[in-house]
């Protein structure tokens, strides 16, 4: 639908794609990233149109460089975007603090995307809105792709009047939505090397004790946008009642479940909507509060919201009940059945159970038992996956006292059956890094082999094989390089040979690498060749320092996606 | 009042479900409808079993309080299920009621512990009872086109053309021209239109 009196356009967007959107309309110069689910494709987006806009993009070695990148690209100027998981944010946090303190010159959005539920990711629920109190920095939470797309404007906007980084944290059914969006046609085209780096020692040298006077200058900057987001109309209250009995406040996505479910039972509510988790708008909301006898706080994962509300009603003497999480799960999802069912329960109402659903029929429903009897389709590797072919050998060789170090990646299935080759899972880069200790906690006792992606040996693999030849303890480490990063989507790494606008670039090899590092025995050969597999992994077994063997092939994806093109 | 039409999309990863799901929302838009859906990508594409969500208005330029707001509907609220295999069609039977049509593809990818295909159809058949239809949505796109993967648009076609579904054709049509890359548009095309018949 194309509007002709302007350059306004309606189309349905997922939501990374209208985050992509919003940057480009914003006029964003320098795209960095690190993929990870539900972030990837924005990445995967800026890969394919970076060069028609005259944007820099590049997929960082890790989140951490990803933000440092960024913040050399604001220095000089620029407009950059960051975007990452979750995980990527524990990753960065490190940079990501002293930003804070230092402000940004050319406007900064981070985009983070978490994943209550864990439907793509392992490790853990994160909930990275700890990290907004932990820093300070202002966090925008979009509930459809609509906002997806205004809230990064906006973001830039707001980081471009207080020099200050602004995230913007989706959530897996934001990320992944796709619903209508209106957006102008960008015409704007970046030209990245027009950035300068004026030299501001005050600013960007966070020595003390200047650090503490930062701080105090974050700390009023803070309060400034509070003001700012008090008036914004990102939080808003979207049906006003005169019933005081019950408020609701929300937060991201449960903002459309909560508007479904009120808009279905065709409830009399108050509906105020936070979009700025940080720094919320402390006047609105005690303003709100105070007209009703209780406020239920719809928020997924931990009660952050709700603590802060709760403590805003304690610092203006407002007497009002604060329920959220004693009837919402803190764990998992919310949906539309959970927001309907704690709703009723403080109003004490009787919803009829589940509609006309199946599980109403009488004797001969099925559903309860069908649901059980349904086996569960667990992900397994593809057909012709490499991994296919080393994974059995490197088992049957094993020693019987093995501890299996699990990373990652697709190779990360080794956890599950026919492998079963997995004792711990942490997080990316620590399958060697845990099994040092482990090596050098049980001497021959145990055998500590760990398992890791070309794609996490860049990432965070190398500081800890650095640290187990540096301090002398056994494992045998194999490297499953199977040219990419595969699991999140297929990204280009530093071991391809290939930037992430597809553009050739200096291929690391990692055998070089691991050799440079001081591992005496290294050997790359070819997954598919189990002699020369059984040969080198039965020698490396007797040796007393580390080894590691590079199984070397191609993501069955990936070759058959070259084959076709 | 339940106020959307809500379609449940269950199949298996690499099936072509995120295409689907691409086309059937920018065909509902087309339609002047509102939507929403959600979908799944990364480690429950790895051969896992993948469900997508779409919700429509019921009416052109809804009002306001009539517009979807959730991308996720109840279990019990799926008014349509486009089942990519058999064993995903039964799973997405926990959203299906008295009403629900199940369009299935007569299809099942095998994994170790999967039910045999007669209990599985047996069962859909208890639940589907007159709302159930079989459809050879791959066989017929592997006969006719050499590619099973296009059973996605032959399955969007049977919903359509059979009015499961109230979408204009040319809405779909329109939306398989955005949607799909120049170089698989003709074949997307073909495949919807094999359901015509
Ligand atoms: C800090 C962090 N960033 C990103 C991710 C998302 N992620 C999951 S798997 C993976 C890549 C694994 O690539 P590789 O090591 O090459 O293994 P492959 O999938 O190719 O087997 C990434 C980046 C994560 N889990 N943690
Ligand atoms: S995507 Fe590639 S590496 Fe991952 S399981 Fe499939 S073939 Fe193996």
């Amino acid at each position: 639908m194309e509007n002709k009196k302007s350059n306004l356009k309606c189309e349905v967007l997922m939501g990374n794609e209208a985050i992509v959107q919003g940057a480009l309309e914003a006029g964003v110069d320098f795209v960095t990233m690190y993929p990870g689910c539900p972030s990837a494709e924005i990445g995967d987006e800026f890969g394919k149109i970076a060069k028609d806009y005259g944007i820099y993009y590049e997929i960082s070695t890790n989140e951490k460089v990803a933000l440092e990148s960024a913040v050399g690209a604001s220095f000089s100027g620029l407009k950059s975007l960051v975007a990452m998981k979750n995980f990527g944010v524990n990753v960065c946090s490190e940079v990501l603090l002293p930003l804070l303190y230092t402000g940004t010159k050319g406007a900064m959005v981070i985009v983070v995307g978490d994943d209550p539920g864990c439907w793509s990711s392992a490790q853990t629920e994160e909930n990275s809105r700890a990290f907004s109190l932990m820093a300070h920095i202002p966090t925008l939470e979009p509930a459809d792709a609509q906002e997806c797309r205004d809230f990064v404007k906006l973001g830039f906007e707001i980081s471009e009047k207080f020099n200050i980084p602004v995230m913007v944290r989706t959530t897996i059914r934001v990320a992944h939505q796709r619903a209508p969006v209106s957006f102008e046609i960008p015409n704007h085209k970046s030209q990245i090397t027009n950035g300068k780096f004026e030299k501001n020692f005050h600013q960007y040298v966070t020595l003390p004790p200047r650090v503490l006077e930062m701080k105090k200058e974050l700390l009023e900057k803070t309060e400034k946008i509070r003001a700012y987001l008090e008036k914004s109309k990102i939080n808003f209250e979207n049906k006003k009642s005169k019933n005081n009995k019950l408020g609701i406040i929300v937060s991201g996505i449960s903002y459309l479940h909560t508007m479904q479910v009120v808009e279905e039972m065709n409830l009399n509510l108050s509906v105020l909507k936070i979009s700025s988790f940080y720094p919320l708008p402390k006047k609105k909301i005690a303003d709100f509060i105070k007209r009703f006898k209780q406020v239920l706080v719809i928020e997924e994962l931990e009660p952050y919201l709700e603590r802060e509300i709760k403590i805003i009603a304690n610092e203006n003497g407002i007497k009002t009940k604060i329920i959220g999480k004693e009837i919402l799960p803190e764990i998992g999802e919310l949906n539309v059945g959970l927001i309907e069912n704690a709703i009723a329960k403080v109003l004490g109402l009787k919803i009829k159970k589940l509609g006309n659903s199946l599980k109403e029929i009488p004797a001969g429903s099925k559903l309860e038992n069908l649901k059980l009897e349904i086996p569960r389709r667990t992900p397994r590797l593809c057909d012709g996956c490499p991994y296919w072919f080393a994974l059995p050998v490197i088992k049957r060789l094993a020693p019987e006292n093995v501890v299996w170090g699990g990373d990652i990646g697709c190779n990360m299935m080794t956890g599950l059956a026919p492998h079963n080759m997995q004792d711990y899972l942490f997080c990316m880069g620590s399958s060697i890094g845990i099994g040092h200790g482990v090596s050098k906690a049980t001497g021959k006792n145990n055998k500590a082999i760990t398992i890791m992606g070309d794609g996490t040996f860049f990432h965070s693999g190398m500081v800890g094989l650095i640290n187990a030849v540096y301090n002398k303890s056994n494992p045998l480490m194999i490297i499953l390089d199977n040219r990419i990063t595969a699991m999140t989507g297929h990204q280009q790494n530093p071991g391809m040979g290939l930037n992430g606008m597809w553009q050739s670039a200096p291929e690391m090899n990692i055998e070089e690498i691991v050799k440079a590092l001081g591992v005496k025995n290294v050997k790359t050969l070819d997954q598919g060749n189990h002699g020369e597999l059984e040969a080198v992994m039965k020698e490396f077994l007797t040796k007393d320092d580390v080894s590691v063997i590079i199984c070397k092939r191609i993501c069955a994806i990936l070759d058959r996606r070259q084959k076709k093109n | 009042m339940k106020q959307n039409y809500n379609i449940l999309i269950t199949g298996v990863g690499g099936q072509g479900l995120v295409t689907l799901v691409d086309v059937l929302t920018k065909a509902i838009l087309a339609d002047g409808k509102d939507v929403k859906s959600s979908e799944l990508h990364g480690l429950s594409q790895r051969g896992g079993a993948v469900a997508v969500y779409v919700s429509m208005s019921i009416h052109t330029n809804p009002e306001r309080s009539r517009r979807v707001y959730s991308p996720l509907f109840k279990k019990g609220d799926a008014d349509l299920v486009l089942g990519l295999d058999l064993l995903e069609g039964l799973r997405a039977c926990d959203f299906a009621n008295k009403e629900t049509k199940l369009i299935i593809n007569d299809y099942l990818l095998p994994f170790i512990g999967v039910m045999p295909k007669e209990e599985i159809e047996k069962k859909l058949q208890e639940i589907g009872k007159n709302n159930l239809y079989f459809i050879e949505a791959s066989k017929i796109c592997k006969e006719k086109m050499q590619r099973e993967i296009l059973a996605t648009m032959y399955l969007l076609g049977y919903a359509v053309f059979n009015k499961h579904l109230d979408i204009k054709p040319e809405s779909v049509i329109s939306a398989i021209n955005k949607a799909i890359p120049e170089k698989y548009r003709k074949m997307n095309l073909q495949a919807f239109e094999l359901a015509r018949s």
